[in-house]
């Protein structure tokens, strides 16, 4: 398994014409390469809380070398954004937002030396360009709020822990503790809502759970499209996800993200 | 000495294979006899006919070995330990699997039907883990179902690998211990398909009596949280490996003398301590063996 490693992206502002106004440097916290996936990461500024351009979701597929990978930029609710496709050069974005960042490849392509990653390293900066068709940018931003804007808050708060039961004697024994914690479902029996029946709405469940025939359960609706590293956290209702990503390492990283969302 | 689990409170089901020699002052009491009434269950094996494939180290001719992943053996006491502190392991779950207590053992009284029983306790462990609703199953249903209503023996991986096909019936709609042909309804088989196991490790290639996991292998899913239906041959009985427990640190972490299983039994919670026991050492090493990874979601009552 190659280890994880963290580039850089820089991501520039321009015009309609593409024409580059500004550029913000950005992080990538990590990639996990692992499997046949190289993961799942997100897109942060460095300067977090300045943010005149936040969420952004599109998809990008290029050939990196002779191989076919996929990119697909996602919000917290997955909802996607037209995109131009300017391969090599970066992509174009049709509005504001945080990205999200996630690349796919091909089997075949990850059973190959690390060096056909090169694309990923990080003396290879990334370029994105966001096209920013609504109202430009100001080129002198006001100083940010110290205060960052509270997170969306819910109603029927669900919580859903997806693995891959087939590799969990490969997981990491922190991500096995909080798949297996009693002290997070007993928690978790206190801090989610109840079904009709009265029942906890949290489950942890393998990627390739059975669901009942047109079953409109939210944690089948969620798995309909299966998250790209695993083990995987999502926190929602069945109208929208205020968050997804991996699974936290510790039980209390889980239970903060959960009392960060709900209302 | 240094760290070992706590087995204080564990019923330990064969005392004297214990390795050192902390032995209890109830050594003579065989342990592994069922209460008055019930049976066991496990088809002895005629060995000559088919021969040992179960024990490890003997199973290393199918594909089926390199698919399912281990853990090293240096990490067991290590990862036996947080998961004792931390309360991760099965047992733990089970504790606070039926609206926060502890989930009923399963009663087999009366026929030889462990096999099945050992699977639906599978089932129903996997089920808690998920964050679904209790509902008790009735190896009962599976078993007539097998075996046409006769009263016979079987094996873990006959029970699993049809549990994938039939699922089992909910109590509510086939009770415990009754073979009465009446339950035995297309009502009932389909409310049992929301009760099949979707995914698992079986040796297919494997006929039902030889399906089996080295320990290392069971070790390594029950470490995980993947319930394990095991058969004894020496107590002609079938049962759930639920946890791993860390015996003794005399020896080499690769000697079996160091673990125990901690098993859940189909003879009510009476037996044991709430069901459960300790199996210690080489006799922890089934004769066969399957693994439970997942199962069909319901969240149904099933009444």
């Amino acid at each position: 398994m190659r280890l994880f490693q963290s580039i850089v992206i820089l991501l520039a502002l321009a015009s309609t014409s593409l024409a580059q106004i500004s550029v913000r440097q950005v992080s990538v916290v990590e990639v996990s390469e692992k499997s046949e996936k190289i993961g799942q990461f997100a897109v942060v500024p460095k300067d977090f809380k300045a943010k005149p351009f936040n969420i952004v979701h599109a998809k990008w597929e290029t050939k990196v070398p002779q191989e076919r990978i996929r990119i697909k930029l996602t919000d917290s609710n997955r909802r996607s954004v037209p995109y131009i496709d300017l391969k090599e050069e970066g992509i174009v974005v049709s509005q504001i937002g945080h990205f999200w960042l996630e690349v796919r490849g091909t089997h075949t392509y990850f059973d190959k030396t690390a060096q056909d990653i090169v694309f990923y390293e990080i003396d290879e900066e990334v370029d994105f360009f966001v096209d920013t068709l609504g109202p430009t940018p100001d080129p002198d931003p006001e100083p940010d709020d110290p205060d960052p804007p509270t997170p969306d808050k819910i109603d029927n708060l669900s919580v859903l822990i997806v693995y891959e039961s087939a590799l969990l004697p490969t997981y990491k024994k922190e991500h096995t503790a909080v798949i297996q914690s009693t002290d997070l479902r007993k928690w978790m029996n206190g801090n989610t809502s109840l079904d009709a029946q009265r029942f906890p709405n949290w489950r942890v469940l393998d990627k390739d759970t059975v669901f009942p025939v047109n079953s409109d359960i939210v944690y089948s609706k969620w798995l309909k499209t299966p998250p790209s590293t695993l083990p995987y956290l999502i926190i929602g209702n069945k109208d929208t996800i205020v968050f997804q990503g991996p699974l936290p390492e510790s039980v209390e990283e889980v239970k903060t993200l959960i009392t960060k969302y709900r209302k | 000495m240094g760290w070992t689990s706590d087995l204080s409170k564990d019923f330990i089901i064969n005392e004297s294979d214990r390795p050192d020699g902390m032995r209890s002052t109830d050594i003579d009491i065989d342990h592994s006899l069922p209460p008055s009434g019930f049976k066991t269950g496990y088809e002895k094996r005629d060995l000559s006919k088919f021969p040992v494939g179960s024990l490890e180290g003997a199973v290393g001719s199918t594909e089926f070995n390199k698919e399912v992943p281990l853990i090293p053996y240096d990490e067991f006491p290590e990862r036996i330990r947080e998961q004792e502190e931390k309360k991760t392991r099965l047992s733990d779950i089970r504790m606070i699997g039926n609206k926060g207590e502890p989930i009923p053992s399963l009663d087999q009284d009366g026929q030889g039907f462990c096999w099945t029983y050992s699977t639906a306790g599978g089932i129903t462990l996997k089920r808690a883990a998920m964050g679904l609703p209790y509902i008790r199953l009735s190896g009962h249903s599976l078993a007539n179902k097998l075996t046409k209503f006769q009263d016979r023996g079987g094996w873990c991986g006959w029970s699993t690998s049809e549990a994938t096909k039939y699922g089992y019936v909910p109590a509510s709609l086939w009770p415990e211990k009754s073979m009465d042909r009446k339950y035995d309804t297309a009502e009932a088989w389909a409310m049992a398909q929301n009760f099949r196991i979707t995914e698992g490790f079986l040796d297919m290639d494997q006929r039902v009596y030889d399906m089996s996991l080295t320990f290392q292998q069971i070790a390594s899913c029950i470490l995980s949280g993947i319930p394990c239906p095991v058969d004894f041959d020496w107590w002609s009985h079938s049962i759930l490996g639920m946890d791993l427990v860390y015996v003794s640190d005399k020896f080499p972490v690769t000697d079996i003398r160091c673990y125990g299983l901690r098993i859940w039994n189909s003879w009510r919670d009476a037996w044991g301590f709430l069901g459960t026991g300790v199996i210690l050492g080489r006799k922890a090493v089934p004769m066969g063996a399957t693994a439970i990874r997942n199962v069909t979601y319901y969240e149904g009552t099933a009444a």
